[in-house]
């Protein structure tokens, strides 16, 4: 207690003491006393809180661009469509995006494409968690399964269909998966979920999220168990856990910091295999990020991030007895350790009504140790630097234009410019049409560049096999995409999304047999940039919500992929045709239906073989309920209705109907 | 029998304190009628303004009785009428908080006619000054909230869920809100917090399944110090935000409905003519502004993808509907 109100008391107290012989004169001064020294009333609301002046909030440089000005096409996918959708896995997610194909190698290594070009290790998107990329530099794109995130902590997904260097950087090469997960203050007590189904699915999240004022944060942790394809030896027991933090530590800055963990035994290898027979991968992933936002007095902002990312994968073999070797065993070294370090600084002027700016530059360094893949004890480094600029100006309040550029600096590759110009326009209330030319750059990684993979017989190396051999030299592949989008809202509750596309992708980087007479075979994979693609074709999505819990999400693409290749290796690798059609429905007193439906013509991804036509069903019914305090919804999905279907490959990726039962509460 | 003795025995009562009502609140009719308006001491163009459309709307009518008497809170303090005087003014008019505290603190017997302050303010002073209530009224500057429903109901006529953070202030309110939104055809989320401290958190809540905030002024939740806050939260989780006063949609807020000085001014001014037609010359009842006007941002709506229409035609629908409550 201040000073001044603990001698307020003792006067109070002597007051009242004194109150038979002064009591008015005691009573007057107290009445004084409180009510300048106490504030034991509220302060009564003024009329000057409806005249006061406010500083404007939301400076034009604050505003973000709607999407009907925005210079890409853009799918959003809410919290409402993730939970519909049935998916437990952020990349089944996905398959609600027009282009996209969403395939499992094994039960933890998914595969997430969007317009072909992916094989096992899809290398053409750039996924951003809360703006920190999980693109793997050692053997390139996402491992899915290896992200400490819960489902239930996602706020979003925007997917940008097309390359955008200019506001994503490097790699945001065929599309950008944007995810952002909810604010620590947006949940406050407790969430738990059980999760448990065929293929001895067994699930549990919990999270507790807490804070006051200008502090809040968020823990989660969560363990996933299935058997994979139920086939083969392809589970996975993960557990995670990671933390969010939200602080503002005055009136213009805002502070985010997060971190997680995920670690767990992953089955891999086939029965029959002598070097790759069932055995278990253990791999550990995790991260610390810290972002930085400042509001200037000018209403401009400056943002500032830096996070690091670790993925660790333990995988120290002894071959089977080699019959052909006398039954020796070989050693193999599959242990993996990438660490990528970035930080980045972005600054958003309004230098006019109608003219903004957002410009910054970021640095990053690759290491990568994989000895037994790189021909290196010792970890590689790679240090890229990127510097960006993106001029939007309203001409007209029709008429808006988008210039900008990235430029990159690599190590490895040297300086590569990316620049980009859209123009929307909207001819009428409710309806725009759009033009652009974006191109990016899509960086080798480690593995293309210095690949180096030797088996040996004895610690001096005496080589058995060399399963690959880099010549290096590569230079970065390239993307140029040209595209005319509508976005119209047709009625109060429909809109329609129209994107016609022509994406010219050229110096392909191709992994190819290449001459290695050391070598078991004589051969060893070599990467060259050997390739181009020309992808046209047209997207479509609809959305129809007439109620609030009454939705349906329909999506198409048309894709065609001509291509120089070997083999028809990236020609056939997407569907020509594929839809999405999502339907959700309340039915009454808590009672929510759903329904995802996909269809895809058949297609192969790279190196694998063809897959046929794909289609799937998948139904979820849940049911809110309320006991006392606690919130919670149970609900009961089933996948894959329409029976088994091939997912990414013929032998040994077959998908079966699967059954799960998910039930969670939320309590304060 | 005890029931029906105490019912005669109540209805006396009543009929005395009814006619003591009205003794008190006409107010005595004369030749010239001297109208004291009291404006707060604190500058500012807003009760000049008020002022000026009082006067005007008075000039309207060139023969009334009213002789306009005006002085600033710190000179009533100082050399204001007293209970004392022999001769008291017919009627005093507030203009503003400071005023309307100012005045009432004096407990003088003549009618007081408060202005240009919140409701909720005028309930605590009114309760403040006890017995006297019965010779005060007030011209509220706030909207009612059915009123402001109805601007979001014409707006954003898919936004059907209201969010709503209230605190001690507006807490009290909560049955009338309920009221409003039934009638309004809007479905209420609320979070009622007690401490500025929990207002992140709330908002985060309450949009978690709302489509659009209301805000009401509240001391501790929406105010001048909070609307940084409200505004950037709301903005990132793209809800739009109805405020209470132009500032707050140049800050960043969607739209609002509000009464400026001038239509306040009006108001009083018509009300006093109304009055001194009348013959027992009653105050006006306690009541919200008649006229208003409406704001929208159109950045805002543009950058959030809503097409909330033009405030002046909003203006004009919301005061159409207002009529078919009180043709």
């Amino acid at each position: 207690m201040p000073e001044s109100n603990t001698a307020a008391w003792e006067i109070f107290r002597a007051l009242r003491r004194r109150m038979s012989l002064t009591g008015t004169i005691g009573l007057l001064l107290v009445s004084v006393l409180s009510s300048t020294t106490w504030a034991a009333e509220p302060p009564l609301l003024s009329e000057q809180e409806f005249l006061a002046e406010l500083p404007v909030v939301l400076t034009a440089s604050r505003l973000a661009q709607p999407q009907a000005e925005a210079p890409a096409a853009v799918t959003v996918i809410d919290r409402q469509m993730i939970e519909a959708s049935g998916a437990r896995n952020l990349s089944e997610v996905l398959r609600l995006v027009p282009g996209f194909q969403v395939g499992f190698e094994n039960g933890h290594r998914h595969v997430v494409g969007y317009h072909g070009l992916a094989d096992e290790f899809s290398r053409r998107l750039q996924v951003l968690i809360d703006g920190r990329s999980v693109y793997l530099p050692s053997f390139g794109g996402v491992s899915w399964s290896d992200l400490p995130l819960a489902l239930d902590d996602i706020e979003r997904i925007e997917v940008i269909r097309g390359p955008n260097a200019v506001t994503y950087g490097a790699n945001s090469f065929l599309a950008i998966i944007n995810i952002t997960t909810r604010h620590s203050a947006a949940d406050r007590g407790g969430f738990m979920r059980a999760t448990a189904g065929s293929n001895d699915i067994r699930d549990g999240v919990l999270r507790m999220a807490s804070g006051n004022g200008d502090v809040s944060y968020r823990l989660t942790t969560g363990y996933q168990q299935d058997g994979g394809y139920g086939q083969r030896n392809d589970g996975r027991r993960i557990t995670f856990l990671n933390g969010r933090m939200d602080a503002r530590p005055g009136e213009q800055d805002d502070v985010e910091f997060q971190f997680g963990y995920n670690e767990g035994p992953r089955g891999r290898g086939f029965a029959g295999s002598l070097e790759n027979f069932p055995h278990d991968q253990e791999i550990t992933s995790r991260f610390q990020q810290i972002r930085w936002r400042h509001r200037l007095d000018s209403g401009d902002e400056v943002a500032a991030q830096f996070y690091y990312n670790h993925h660790e994968s333990d995988e120290q073999v002894l071959s089977l007895p080699i019959p052909v070797l006398g039954g020796f065993q070989i050693p193999i070294n599959y242990d993996i350790r990438s660490e990528r370090y970035d930080a980045e600084v972005q600054h958003t002027v309004g230098l006019s009504d109608s003219l903004r700016l957002v410009w910054g530059a970021g640095a990053r360094l690759d290491r990568v140790a994989w000895p037994g893949f790189l021909g290196s004890t010792e970890p590689l480094d790679n240090r890229y630097y990127r510097l960006f600029a993106n001029l939007e100006w309203r001409v007209t309040p029709r008429l808006v234009l988008n210039a900008g550029a990235m430029s990159e600096n690599s190590e490895i590759t040297g300086s590569d410019l990316s620049p980009r110009l859209a123009a929307n326009y909207q001819f009428m209330p409710g309806h725009t049409v759009r033009a652009g030319v974006s191109s990016a750059t899509r960086q080798p990684v480690l593995i293309e560049e210095k690949g180096n993979a030797r088996f040996c017989l004895d610690p001096t190396c005496t080589l058995f096999d060399q399963s690959f051999y880099s010549s290096g030299n590569l230079v970065p592949e390239r993307i140029l995409a040209s595209e005319l989008g509508y976005l119209g809202r047709l009625a109060p509750t429909l809109t329609l999304d129209l994107r016609l596309f022509r994406d010219h992708v050229t110096k392909l980087i191709s992994g190819f047999d290449g001459v290695y007479p050391d070598s078991l075979d004589s051969e060893a994979t070599d990467f060259r940039n050997l390739d181009k693609a020309m992808i046209t074709g047209s997207e479509l999505q609809l959305h129809w919500q007439p109620e609030r819990n009454s939705r349906v999400i329909l999506g198409y693409a048309n894709v065609r992929i001509e291509s120089n290749d070997l083999d028809a290796r990236y020609s056939e690798s997407a569907p020509r045709n594929s839809m999405s059609l999502l339907g959700l429905h309340e039915l009454g007193d808590g009672l929510l239906a759903s329904a995802a439906f996909y269809y895809q013509d058949e297609m192969r991804f790279v190196g694998e073989h063809p897959i046929g036509a794909l289609r799937r069903l998948d139904l979820r019914l849940a049911q809110r309920f309320r006991l006392a305090d606690v919130q919670g919804e149970a609900a009961i999905v089933l996948q894959n209705m329409l029976g088994k279907q091939v997912s990414f490959n013929e032998e040994d990726s077959i998908a079966d109907r699967i059954g799960f039962f998910t039930v969670n509460f939320r309590f304060r | 029998m005890r029931a029906g003795g105490g019912l005669v025995c109540a209805r006396r009562q009543w009929i005395a304190l009814a006619a003591l009502a009205v003794a008190f609140v006409s107010w005595p009719a004369a030749a010239a009628t001297e109208v004291l308006v009291v404006i707060a001491t604190q500058q500012s163009p807003a009760y000049e303004e008020a002022l000026t459309a009082l006067r005007a709307r008075l000039a309207d009518v060139p023969d009334n009785e009213l002789a306009l008497r005006v002085m600033t809170a710190e000179e009533f303090s100082d050399s204001g009428p007293r209970v004392t005087d022999r001769k008291l003014p017919g009627l005093v008019v507030t203009l503003g908080t400071d005023a309307a505290a100012t005045v009432l603190r004096q407990k003088l017997p003549t009618p007081t006619y408060c202005t240009f302050l919140p409701q909720a303010t005028y309930a605590a002073l009114a309760n403040g000054a006890g017995g006297e209530r019965a010779r005060l009224s007030a011209l509220f500057l706030d909207q009612p909230f059915i009123r402001q429903l109805r601007l979001i109901r014409l707006a954003l006529p898919g936004r059907t869920r209201v969010g709503m953070v209230l605190g001690p202030d507006s807490q009290r309110h909560e049955r009338g809100l309920r009221r409003a939104a039934a009638v309004a055809g809007v479905v209420l989320r609320l979070e009622r917090i007690s401490d500025e401290k929990q207002l992140v958190g709330a908002l985060h809540r309450v949009l978690d399944d709302a489509d659009v905030l209301l805000a009401v002024p509240d001391a501790l939740v929406f105010n001048r110090h909070t609307a940084q806050s409200v505004l950037l939260t709301t903005y990132r989780l793209g809800k739009p935000v109805a405020g209470y006063s132009r500032a707050y949609v140049t800050a960043g807020a969607l739209l609002a409905v509000y009464s400026t000085p001038t239509q306040i001014g009006r108001q009083i001014g018509e009300e006093l003519l109304a009055m001194q037609n009348k013959a027992d010359r009653p105050l006006p009842a306690a009541g919200y502004p008649r006229y208003f006007s409406v704001e929208v941002n159109e950045r805002v709506a543009h950058s959030l993808g809503i097409e909330p229409g033009r405030a002046d035609d909003l203006a004009r629908r919301l005061a159409a509907s207002d009529t078919e409550d009180n043709p």
